[in-house]
């Protein structure tokens, strides 16, 4: 029997991330935050089996990130693909270095976040959390700016 | 060009979002459908970002549609405003249009 808050994503996590790019003043409600729950469950859904029927159609098992970022593209999430292949970019960047320093000292270990578990939101796999931190600093995440393509409605033309 | 639309550009001039989430949960989820074969070790992280810049936008689009009503407050309404008006956010049509207004 699956609890219905299993199959979503945490609520909490939600809330969270509005608190980090709203003023104080602003408030949302339970509901809207419930909603918000469920459609970034939903949207896992629906990139993951975009993703997924590229790699079925390319005779391949394991989905993997460049499938995640051909499936943003494909489905009108160009500006997130974007993002996520500097993200990816970067991302193998690292391993590639991480791959030349552990040729050359066995000893370094991939250990040092993997003691940090004061937090249980933070990622398991302590590569990607070291690499998620330095494209954060970074700011590799360039200014991006959310179009909205209007279907006719034009309310908020206008300045307030 | 003159655009009629609103470009909502995110608060710190770039996403600064630190929040992520359980990469186990993300894995299950991908996996909750049958479809959906096995995934790479750093594919949940992939997603874990997209999240991060999928949530933003829906948290901005609710948020204007707030502030246009003169509230503060962002309700499911202001949610099924904004995604009506969103070609990016069809997908989600459904769902929320199943959702009570609250």
């Amino acid at each position: 029997m699956v609890d219905e808050q299993e199959r979503l994503l945490p609520i909490a996590n939600v809330g969270r991330i509005m608190k980090e790019i709203l003023p104080p003043s602003a408030k949302i409600s339970k509901e809207a935050k419930q909603t918000i729950q469920e459609c970034a469950t939903e949207f896992i859904g629906f990139v993951t089996g975009e993703a997924s029927d590229r790699c079925h159609k390319e005779n391949r098992k394991t989905v993997n990130g460049d499938d995640i970022c051909w499936a943003l593209s494909n489905l009108g999430f160009d500006n997130y693909a974007e993002a996520m292949a500097r993200y990816l970019h970067k991302y193998r960047e690292y391993e590639r270095e991480k791959n030349r320093n552990s040729n050359s000292n066995n000893n370094q270990t991939l250990a040092t976040t993997s003691g940090d578990n004061k937090d249980d939101e933070e990622l398991h796999f302590g590569i990607e959390e070291q690499q998620v931190r330095q494209v954060e600093t970074h700011q590799n995440l360039a200014p991006l700016e959310f179009q909205f393509i209007d279907k006719g409605k034009s309310s908020t033309s206008e300045p307030a | 060009m003159a655009s009629s639309q609103p470009k909502l550009t995110a608060i710190n001039s770039g996403i600064d979002v630190k929040t992520t989430f359980p990469t186990a949960r993300v894995k299950r989820i991908m996996q909750a459908d049958e479809d959906i074969g096995k995934v790479a070790i750093a594919t949940p992280t992939a997603v874990t970002m997209a999240l991060q810049l999928f949530i933003t936008s829906l948290v901005l689009i609710g948020a204007a549609e707030a502030h246009e009503s003169g509230t503060n407050k962002i309700t499911v309404d202001h949610l099924k405003q904004g995604i009506s008006n969103t070609t990016q956010f069809d997908f989600l049509h459904d769902l929320v249009n199943n959702t009570k207004d609250d």
